[in-house]
C-alpha cells in the first residue's frame, strides 16, 4: 500500500550513507520521513527532487522498517546524477509498487537464485528474507556472475552467506584481470556444478537481459519447468501505478503485474529479451 | 429510471443562461473548419450545436488533461457540465474508469473531476467521415457513462435522464416545473433518426472487421504490412494525443517535488527505452504496430474493456494519412 | 586415489556408460596429478589424451597478442577438457594449468578412436557427450562474448 494519499506525491527521506560498491555501483541508506515497509521484490521509485525519478527494487532487509537501501547503477541520467548526491541529501520515495516475490511458494523447497551485476540488488534483500526463515527452506543454492572481480558488489555478503547453515554460494567472473580463485566465465557455467533436486526446486533469475536470457535457456535444459521459473523484468517503469503505459509488456504492465513474472506468464510475448 | 422530458429550445437556452455562473459548462460550437467544445459564454449559447458527432477534441482531455501538476493540489474546481459529448467518447470512459479509479492507486484528480461533471451525451443524427463506431459495437447514441441524453429537434429539446445524478441535475434546471414529459410522438422521432445513422454507418463501413476479429487479425501479422504502412508515419504522436482512449503519461519532476503529468504516447521514440540505453520500441514500425496491439489486444485482455471506440479521429488526424481501417481491411483480405 | 569402476560412475561424464564399457575406458586411462600453476597442456600444442577432471580446478585460456595470458574458463570436476585431441589435427585451442592441486583422468584419444571404431553405439554415446559438452560451451562463449562487447 502506498504511504500517501496522492499517489503521486512522494515521501521525503534522508540520505544517510552512501556505500561504493564498485566502479559503477552504489549503494545509497535512505531514512524515510514515514515509516515505510515492503516486501521483498516490491520496488519503489526515487525521486531526484526537480531532476527525475527511475525505478529501484530495495536491496536491503523487508523486516528493517526505519530505513531502506537501494542500490544504483549508473547507467543513464537520473542515475548518473543519483550517483551525485552527497549525504544528508533529501530525496524522494514512491511506493512501493508491484508483487514481490511469492514467498510461500518456496516453502519446502531448494531455492535456486541466479544473478548477474546490479541484479545482486533484488536478490540481496530476498536473501535476507530467505535467512531469516531459512527453516522453510531447503536449501538455499546462489550463482552469481559479474564481468569482473572489481564488478562483484557486496563482497562482504558472500563471507556471510557461506557461514549459514543450508546456503551454497558460487560466483563467476567473465575475466579475471586480478586474482580470482573462483570460476572463469558466465554464471551459467556455474549451474553445472551445482547439486539440486530439479522437481522439489525453483529458480529466480535476476540480472542483465542478456544474462535473463541465457540464464532462463540454460535453466530449461536442465530441466525446470516454466512455471518454476521467476524472472525480474527490466522495464521503463514511470508512474509505477498500472496507469501511464511506459512498462507495457503486452497484456502486463510490468509495474503492477510484476516486476517479477515466470517464465510461462510471458514466454509468448513479443521481444522479452529486449 | 429513464425518464423523458421535454422543453422548448428557447427555454433550454434560458435555463443554460441561469447555469453558467454556477457552472463551467462546454459544448461544442462550430468553427471554419471544425467543431470543438468550447468554454460557454452567454454570447455562445445561440450557438451551441446539438446531436453532432464527434468534436474535434476527445472528450478525455476534460478528465485527463495535457499537463497537470498532480503534487501541488490546484484550489477546487467549479462543478462542470459538458453537453454534446458523443457515444463513441463516453465508452472510452470504460476503459479509463478501470485505469485511473483502480483500487488502491485512485488518482483523486481523475476521480474529482468524474465526480463533479455532469455529462449530457448526445445522440449522433448525422456522421462525419471515419466515424465507425457501430463496427465496434457502439450506438451513434449514448448507452453508457453519462448523466443525461439529450437530443434538438423541431426546436423541441428532449432529455433522457439516465443516472442518479442525472435526476439530481433535472430536479435543479426543473424548479419551475419548466420541463413537460416527453410524449410517444417526440421518442419516435429520434429514434428514426438512430436507426437511420446507424444505417448510414454500418453502409460506409462495410466489410469493415468488428473489434475483436480485428484483434484475432492483428495478432500474430507479420512485420511486412507494418512497415507498409508505417512508411509514411512520422511519429508525431497526433494519433495517440487525438484518441479518446489512449492515456499513457509522462510524469515530470518540478522542483519542490512537483510533478507533471503531461499526456505522453507509444509512437514518440524513447517511450519505453530504459536507462541502460535499450528500447523495445526502438523501430518506427514497432511502435506503430504497438499502438493497434495495445488497442485491440492487450488492453481489452487486461481490462476486458474496449480500447477503440470507432471514433476515426486517427485517422484523420494522421499527417501520414495512415488509414488503420484500410490496414485491416487488408489483412481480412 | 585408487580409480575404480564404481568411483567412476558417480562423475557426470560417465554417466550414460554401463560398468563394462567403463571397464573399457579405465584400461585406456591413467591417473594424472598436477600442482598448483602447474601447466597441463599449451595453446596449439599436439594433443594426445582427453581429460576428465576428478579433483580440484583447471583454468582455461589464451594469449593475446598485446595483452598476454587472458584466461577465459574454469574446468570443475565432472567436466571434460581437452577435446581436440579427438580431432585431427589435434591441437589444442587452449591452454589449461592447474588453478590448485589436481588429479585428472587422461585418457588416450587413440585408443578411444579404436573403441569408437568397433562400436557404434559406445561411438554414438561418447561422440554425444562430446557434442553436448561443446554446445554448451558454444553457448556460455556467446553469451561471455556479448557481455565482454558491452562493457
Amino acid at each position: 500500500m502506498p504511504v500517501t494519499e496522492n499517489i503521486y506525491e512522494p515521501v521525503k527521506a534522508k540520505l544517510t550513507n552512501i556505500i561504493d560498491e564498485s566502479p559503477l555501483i552504489k549503494t545509497l541508506v535512505l531514512v524515510p520521513e514515514k515509516e515505510f515497509s515492503f516486501k521483498t521484490g516490491e520496488f519503489i521509485e526515487l525521486t531526484l527532487n526537480g531532476i527525475g525519478e527511475a525505478p529501484f527494487t530495495p536491496s536491503s532487509s523487508p523486516l528493517v522498517k526505519d530505513k531502506l537501501e537501494i542500490t544504483v547503477m549508473k547507467a543513464g541520467y537520473v542515475t548518473g546524477k543519483i550517483h551525485q548526491l552527497n549525504i544528508g541529501d533529501v530525496v524522494g520515495i514512491r511506493g512501493p509498487f508491484g508483487k514481490g516475490y511469492p514467498l510461500e511458494k518456496f516453502y519446502g523447497k531448494e531455492v535456486l537464485i541466479v544473478g548477474g551485476g546490479c541484479g545482486f540488488a533484488p536478490i540481496r534483500s530476498l536473501l535476507y528474507k530467505l535467512i531469516a526463515e531459512k527453516e522453510k527452506f531447503k536449501k538455499v543454492i546462489f550463482c552469481y556472475g559479474s564481468k569482473t572481480p572489481k564488478d562483484c558488489i557486496y563482497k562482504t555478503l558472500f563471507k556471510e552467506l557461506r557461514n549459514i547453515e543450508k546456503f551454497q554460494v558460487l560466483r563467476s567472473v567473465d575475466m579475471a584481470d586480478e586474482p580470482w580463485d573462483e570460476t572463469i566465465g558466465v554464471v551459467t557455467v556455474l549451474l553445472d556444478q551445482i547439486k539440486i533436486d530439479i522437481n522439489n526446486s525453483l529458480a529466480i533469475v535476476c540480472g542483465p537481459p542478456i544474462m535473463m536470457k541465457f540464464g532462463t535457456i540454460r535453466l530449461l535444459e536442465m530441466g525446470y519447468r516454466e512455471t518454476d521459473i521467476y524472472l525480474s523484468m527490466e522495464k521503463n517503469m514511470s508512474c509505477g501505478l498500472g496507469k501511464c503505459g511506459h512498462c507495457m509488456l503486452g497484456d502486463y504492465l510490468v509495474c503492477k503485474d510484476g516486476p517479477v513474472f515466470t517464465y510461462n506468464e510471458i514466454k509468448g510475448l513479443p521481444d522479452i529479451w529486449r | 429510471m429513464t425518464q423523458y422530458y421535454l422543453i422548448s429550445k428557447e427555454n433550454w437556452d434560458k435555463i443554460l443562461n441561469e447555469l453558467l455562473g454556477k457552472y463551467d459548462v462546454y459544448a461544442p460550437v462550430a468553427a471554419e473548419d471544425n467543431q470543438d467544445y468550447r468554454f460557454i459564454l452567454q454570447d455562445d449559447i445561440h450557438q451551441i450545436i446539438y446531436n453532432t458527432p464527434k468534436p474535434a477534441t476527445p472528450l478525455k482531455i476534460f478528465f485527463l488533461p495535457v499537463k497537470e501538476n498532480v503534487v501541488k493540489k490546484s484550489a477546487s474546481e467549479n462543478p462542470r457540465l459538458i453537453i454534446g459529448s458523443p457515444s463513441c467518447d463516453l465508452a472510452g470512459l470504460d476503459l479509463l474508469d478501470k485505469i485511473y479509479l483502480e483500487e488502491p492507486f485512485v488518482d483523486k484528480f481523475y476521480q474529482q473531476r468524474r465526480e463533479n461533471t455532469i455529462l449530457v451525451g448526445t445522440s449522433c443524427f448525422s456522421t462525419l467521415e471515419h466515424c465507425h463506431c457501430s463496427s465496434y459495437g457502439i450506438k451513434p447514441f449514448p448507452e453508457k457513462n453519462h448523466d443525461i441524453s439529450l437530443s434538438v429537434l423541431d426546436g423541441q429539446v428532449t432529455l433522457q435522464i439516465n443516472s442518479d445524478k442525472g435526476k439530481n441535475f433535472f430536479n435543479e434546471i426543473n424548479h419551475n416545473n419548466s420541463f413537460g414529459e416527453a410524449e410517444k410522438q417526440e421518442l419516435e422521432k429520434i429514434d428514426t433518426l438512430r436507426v437511420s445513422v446507424t444505417k448510414e454507418l454500418s453502409k460506409t463501413n462495410q466489410g469493415l472487421p468488428d473489434y475483436s476479429k480485428t484483434g484475432e487479425l492483428i495478432k500474430d501479422t507479420k512485420k511486412d504490412i507494418w512497415e507498409k504502412y508505417a512508411k509514411t508515419c512520422v511519429s508525431c504522436g497526433a494519433c495517440a494525443s487525438i484518441c479518446p482512449t489512449c492515456t499513457c503519461f509522462l510524469l515530470i519532476d518540478r522542483p519542490g517535488f512537483e510533478k507533471i503529468r503531461q499526456l505522453d504516447g507509444c509512437q514518440y521514440p524513447g517511450f519505453e527505452q530504459v536507462a541502460a540505453g535499450e528500447d523495445p520500441l526502438e523501430e518506427r514500425f514497432v511502435r506503430f504496430r504497438n499502438r493497434y496491439l495495445c488497442k485491440y489486444v492487450w488492453k481489452p485482455e487486461k481490462y476486458e474493456s474496449i480500447a477503440c471506440t470507432g471514433c476515426g479521429r486517427c485517422i484523420e488526424a494522421c499527417i501520414g494519412n495512415i488509414n488503420k481501417n484500410e490496414l485491416f481491411r487488408e489483412l481480412l483480405t | 586415489m585408487e580409480i575404480t569402476v564404481e568411483s567412476l560412475k558417480k562423475i557426470t561424464f560417465f554417466k550414460e556408460f554401463d560398468s563394462v564399457t567403463i571397464e573399457k575406458i579405465l584400461k585406456i586411462s591413467k591417473l594424472q596429478e598436477f600442482d598448483v600453476e602447474e601447466k597441463i597442456f599449451d595453446e596449439h600444442q599436439k594433443l594426445i589424451d582427453i581429460f576428465v577432471l576428478l579433483e580440484g580446478k583447471v583454468i582455461l585460456g589464451i594469449n593475446v597478442p598485446g595483452k598476454g595470458k587472458i584466461n577465459l574458463g574454469t574446468i570443475h570436476p565432472g567436466q571434460l577438457f581437452s577435446w581436440s585431441a579427438l580431432f585431427p589435427p589435434s591441437i589444442s585451442t587452449a591452454y589449461a594449468f592447474a588453478d590448485v592441486p589436481v588429479k585428472v583422468l587422461s585418457i588416450k584419444a587413440s585408443k578411444i578412436q579404436e573403441l569408437i571404431g568397433d562400436n557404434d553405439t559406445f561411438g554414438y554415446k561418447f561422440m554425444k557427450i562430446i557434442g553436448q559438452t561443446l554446445s554448451k560451451r558454444l553457448s556460455d562463449t556467446r553469451f561471455q562474448l556479448i557481455n565482454m562487447a558491452s562493457v
